[in-house]
């Protein structure tokens, strides 16, 4: 009974993906085929003497004058394959690209997720719980301006503050310069992660704390809340007992719902420190028309969003009993 | 008019509002009012701010002051042109997919939603690759890139006004589906979107200027101020104003419309106006 259940829902997940995954597909082929861009001139580049002949040879040999739905499905068969083709720039295949560098990515994001989690968490809670009241009303207002500033600019001021006049962390790169990356320690990798970081929490942070404040706030105002302070409860028992337990499942909501911002605030932070992950290798991959990179890039982070929301579906489960009966009856 | 008499009851929204209005002032009278923002003068190279030159001088020895005036209409028009293009865009789609309903409807929104899922700076990288380069690419990227946020939005309180007893009174009054659409179910969901509109405005702003940072957008020497901060980026250690100066100014600009947003909300929003 209970492994049948679970394979339904795995089979309506792997369904979900799938056709995800052909949709981007077809919206980002569609729009790099209506780009000005041209692939042989991107391909060519700086080199001198390539002939007309040559170039209309690269396209015959590439299949650019074939209509699109047939590039389409040609493009579609080698994925399917694994071949996800070869980078303009870096000129390597583009999955060994995204693997290497998502990895470096991954360290990045993992720690501004928990960072802005956990924090925005607790001043959100903070604002609930004094909610109307002086340390709300500071806090609201410092979450308003922070949801106002350029991740980009903050990047920038961190990295003139605590690099350029304090000298605290490094300038930016994710290992230090000049060292064989064998020998690369796991503290001088955190010492080169945490500017990044911090850049790219900000981002989140202040929405965490406002949404969680708002949650809260409304729970609190519910009638059970009434009635337990009729209760005689205490404060702190009713925000313990009443208010986190009933936050938990929108802030879970947020917190993997967020992996899409995540990913879109990895290109300014990757940009802006010089930092080598996925995010600097899109804002790269747009920047030289590579259509190969981008194509990848796109599909790779439909997936990364999708495991996202589907995370938040399996921890609902956990978190919530209602959710799971919920799911059982279906 | 009473509206707008008890939004200004909240000090926020008049400080967002002064500071906007401040704004849009100098964006229309400055450049009228400062030296050209493009002559070089390169014997007065990267000097820090003086009495002569109020936020110093850049790389070319061109005034900073001129420039973040010159460069205010950018954002101001980014944020309006773009809020208004995905509003329009977002209203007829939502519109019609929550009026209608059927397969229309669960086609608009798939669309939605996968564009939906993408991350915004990257959806709007990809709409701007596609088109024209130039001053207003950003903005129209960001505003195309804005239409599933408003569709879906729209859609939501259609779906759940037109079943509702006084649609159905109009429409055995003999209206018919535009005028119901426009005449009546618009009005009454106005204010959700009205909203999400003004916070809208604030975040366009970020992104056009986030375009234009990553080189996507308003090229140099124009003195938009996302480019300028790129610009400013080699000058970290020599000649920091250079880089905070126009990120505060994006930052004031953005903080007054999110001001004014949120005092709408409050305003608004039936569950928090008797705060």
């Amino acid at each position: 009974m209970k492994n049948k259940y679970y394979l339904k829902l795995t089979g309506k997940y792997l369904l979900r993906m799938v056709t995800l995954l052909i949709a981007v597909s077809i919206i980002s082929f569609l729009l790099v085929s209506m780009s000005p861009v041209d692939p042989v001139q991107q391909y060519v580049g700086a080199v001198p003497n390539v002939s007309m002949e040559q170039r209309a040879k690269i396209a015959e040999y590439w299949g650019l004058n074939d209509p699109p739905v047939e590039r389409f499905f040609a493009w579609g068969r080698s994925v399917l394959q694994g071949d996800f083709g070869v980078s303009l720039i870096y000129r390597r295949p583009v999955l060994d690209i995204i693997k290497e560098k998502f990895v470096t990515s991954l360290a990045l994001m993992a720690a501004a997720w928990l960072f802005s989690g956990i924090i925005g968490f607790t001043v959100g809670c903070v604002m609930g719980a004094f909610h109307g009241k002086g340390p709300d009303k500071v806090l609201k207002k410092v979450c308003l301006i922070m949801c106002s500033i350029p991740t980009f600019w903050i990047g920038i001021v961190f990295l003139m503050v605590f690099s350029v006049k304090l000298g605290w962390f490094p300038m930016g790169m994710s290992v230090p310069k000049g060292v064989p990356t064998d020998q690369v320690t796991i503290l001088q990798r955190i010492h080169h992660l945490i500017l990044p970081a911090l850049t790219l929490s900000f981002l989140s942070f202040a929405n965490v704390a406002l949404h969680t404040r708002e949650k809260l706030v409304d729970v609190l105002e519910s009638e059970y809340v009434m009635f337990a302070k009729a209760r005689g409860e205490s404060k702190w028992s009713i925000l313990k007992r009443h208010g986190l337990r009933n936050i938990m499942l929108p802030a879970v909501t947020m917190q993997f719902g967020s992996f899409s911002e995540l990913f879109g605030g990895s290109v300014l932070a990757e940009n802006v420190f010089s930092y080598p992950g996925l995010g600097a290798a899109a804002s790269a991959a747009g920047m030289g028309s590579d259509v190969p990179l981008l194509l990848g890039i796109t599909l790779f982070s439909a997936l990364f969003v999708f495991v996202g929301n589907m995370l938040a579906n399996i921890i609902y489960g956990v978190v919530d009993p209602q959710i799971r009966e919920g799911y059982r009856n279906e | 008019m009473s509206t707008f008499r008890k939004i200004m009851r909240n000090p926020s929204a008049v400080v967002g509002l002064c500071i906007l209005l401040l704004l849009v002032v100098v964006s229309i009278a400055g450049p009228f009012l400062v030296e050209s923002p493009y002559e070089q003068n390169t014997a007065v190279k990267l000097m820090p701010p003086s009495a002569e030159h109020w936020f110093g001088t850049d790389d070319f020895g061109r005034d900073v002051f001129s420039r973040i005036v010159t460069g205010a209409h950018y954002s101001l028009l980014a944020g309006f042109i773009s809020v208004i293009l995905g509003l329009t865009g977002g209203l007829l789609l939502g519109a019609f997919a929550g009026f209608y309903g059927g397969l229309l409807d669960q086609i608009l929104m798939t669309v939605c939603d996968i564009l939906l899922a993408f991350p915004s700076v990257l959806l709007a990288m990809a709409i701007v690759m596609v088109m024209e380069p130039g001053i207003y690419t950003p903005m129209v990227a960001v505003g195309i890139s804005s239409i599933p946020v408003f569709a879906r939005l729209v859609r939501a309180q259609f779906m759940s006004l037109r079943e509702s007893c006084f649609v159905e009174a109009v429409r055995s009054a003999g209206a018919g589906d535009l005028r119901i659409i426009f005449r009546h179910l618009l009005p009454n969901s106005i204010g959700p979107i009205i909203i999400q509109a003004t916070l809208r405005i604030g975040s366009s702003i970020l992104l056009a200027a986030t375009l234009s940072f990553l080189g996507l957008g308003a090229q140099p020497p124009t003195p938009e101020w996302g480019a300028m901060l790129s610009a400013a980026r080699n000058y970290v250690w020599t000649a920091s104003y250079l880089a905070l100066i126009p990120g505060i100014a994006i930052t004031i600009t953005v903080v007054a419309v999110n001001l004014i947003g949120d005092a709408l909300r409050d305003y608004l929003d039936p569950r928090t106006r008797n705060m």
